[in-house]
């Protein structure tokens, strides 16, 4: 099930490229807070410094990227559009200022600023989601990009709204966070809005990438529901604090959407024309990866302290943590960001010149070398991490946070890199013969 | 004005995100010249394929360019849907398949 696509609905350059411009520095953001985190970290999941580690590593630069490639995704191949690209625009800058806001007020736990960023936070998920809703709506298509999208919307706004719960009831304390309300709300955001976002449009966008047309997805509308299903069923139970073997039931039953596509992208991907893969592909690989780490670790973090390295189960969290945000949507984001935006430079930049002049392709657009760069670095530096948080080690915190750091730096050299003057690399007249009948 | 000619027009038409020209591709189904007139039959390599569209249209763009008098129709089919068999032996080449003998 994919959708007929519209690319002629592809929003301006500008529109689109600022979410993917900013975005690395949120991973820089986060590495560096990394770099000096403090010897609580290993205390407790929910120490501010960690706090806002996550959120400038979730809302900074995940969320960045992945709002820019829904603006793209929503208008160009899910057909639909966009409600207001004056809006879109806006949203931008009030979304990086109002997540570098809420990070330092996390940071620093302000909570006198908190409940005002936090709901700038939010103001900015409720402008995306109204934007990229209305390109859903009006929509023909009823394709899993478009499943997955809409869910995901629904699932931010849950996740917007747990989080701003908590800093809005910080000094009351009428709804405390406790560890189980806190796995709800960071299950909502990741596995909810990112993962579901994610797994839904991975359904189009691998086959389309990797010409891929012998194999068709098994399980597709299966994994949207059941894993948002699942979701909300993680949520409810958690929210509970309950004991760990129920905390594992449900931690199996919302990996078990998760494993069915990752079974899905695998076979997708082994049946694929396109055998020499470029970074699209590799990423696909390489942060699939990651999800079946991810899982693995995020078992025994449910399971807790009966499990974890020497007694303390943020260990596990931390690397649960790491490996799904950084390695499984980190990744998978990198990689299709070297395609939103070479596609529309193409689109807008060198499309019009087609037949007068040789223009460039997409691969041409970008830089290969920089593209697996970014990606080598971000997947060094993720698993150096998980292995630095399951150890223990804060200094190996500090030096993957560096690595972190610097990866987001080159990712960023790679979007930035694409916007130079490009020419074609295949050997074409500049001018199409033209045949006198 | 012929098949052969048009066709050689279209092998300047590329899918900008493969590299590859429609005709090595083998997205070019069929090719009629009648008198000034040239209908072209193609197809994508997938339904979903975001470039599709585009690629129809530069088509249509680059045979009014090389056939100025020409009365061009470019027409997207479906019908047989795409298969890697259809890649010529060059562009098979470039996506990393085995020569077919």
């Amino acid at each position: 099930m994919s959708a007929r696509v519209a690319p002629a609905n592809s929003p301006p350059l500008g529109l689109v490229s600022p979410f993917l411009l900013a975005a690395p520095f949120g991973l820089v953001a986060a590495g560096a807070l990394l770099a000096a985190a403090g010897s609580d970290t290993f205390a407790a999941i929910n120490v501010p410094h960690t706090v806002a580690i996550t959120h400038a590593l979730v809302l900074g630069w995940v969320t960045t990227l992945m709002m820019g490639a829904l603006y793209q995704l929503g208008a160009a191949v899910i057909g639909g559009r966009l409600l207001s690209e004056r809006l879109a625009r806006f949203q931008v800058v009030l979304h990086i200022g109002a997540v570098a806001l809420f990070t330092w007020s996390v940071a620093g736990w302000r909570t006198g600023l908190m409940p005002a960023a936090g709901g700038l936070v939010v103001l900015s998920f409720a402008l995306f989601a109204a934007n990229v809703a209305h390109a859903l709506l009006t929509s023909a298509n009823h394709s899993l990009p478009r499943l997955g999208a809409g869910l995901a919307l629904s699932w931010l706004g849950i996740a917007g709204g747990i989080g701003l719960t908590f800093a809005l009831a910080l000094n009351q304390a009428w709804f405390p966070i406790t560890q189980g309300r806190l796995a709800a709300h960071a299950h909502a955001g990741l596995a909810g809005w990112l993962a579901m976002t994610l797994l839904g449009v991975s359904y189009q966008l691998v086959p389309m990438f990797n010409v891929i047309t012998k194999a068709k997805p098994f399980h597709g509308g299966a994994v949207l529901a059941g894993t948002c299903a699942a979701i909300a069923l993680f949520a409810i139970v958690m929210a509970f604090d309950p004991p760990w073997p129920v905390r594992l039931a449900a931690a199996m039953l919302l990996a078990a959407g998760p494993t069915a596509w990752a079974v899905d992208i695998v076979r997708l991907l082994r049946s694929r024309s396109k055998r020499r893969l470029d970074i699209q592909g590799r990423a696909t690989i390489v942060s699939t990866a990651f999800l079946g780490a991810t899982i693995v670790v995020g078992l025994l973090a449910a399971i807790g302290e009966p499990v974890a390295p020497a007694g303390e189960p943020t260990r596990l969290l931390l690397a649960y943590g790491i490996l799904g945000i950084g390695g499984w949507m980190g990744c998978a984001m990198v990689g299709n960001s070297f395609k939103i935006l070479p596609f529309l430079l193409w689109y807008h930049r060198y499309r019009p010149r087609v037949g007068t002049a040789p223009v460039p392709v997409v691969g041409d657009i970008y830089s290969e070398a920089v593209a697996t760069a970014s990606l080598a670095s971000l997947a060094g530096a993720v698993a150096w991490l998980a292995v630095s948080a399951l150890a223990g080690s804060l200094t190996g915190l500090h030096a993957g946070g560096m690595l972190l750091a610097g990866s987001g730096l080159i990712h960023f050299a790679g979007m930035a890199h694409t916007f130079l003057p490009k020419t074609s690399s295949r050997d074409v007249p500049s001018r199409v013969p033209v045949v006198h009948s | 004005m012929n098949p052969s000619s048009v066709a050689s027009a279209l092998s300047h038409v590329f899918d900008p995100e493969l590299g590859i020209d429609v005709v090595s591709l083998g997205l070019v189904y069929s090719i009629d010249c009648v008198a000034n007139d040239m209908t072209v039959a193609m197809t994508t390599t997938s339904a979903s394929c975001p470039m599709g569209p585009a690629i129809l249209q530069d088509a249509a763009v680059i045979l009014h360019r090389a056939f100025p008098g020409a009365t061009v129709s470019v027409e997207f089919t479906d019908e047989p849907a795409w298969h890697p068999d259809m890649l010529s032996q060059q562009a098979r080449s470039i996506l990393g398949l085995p020569m077919t003998a």
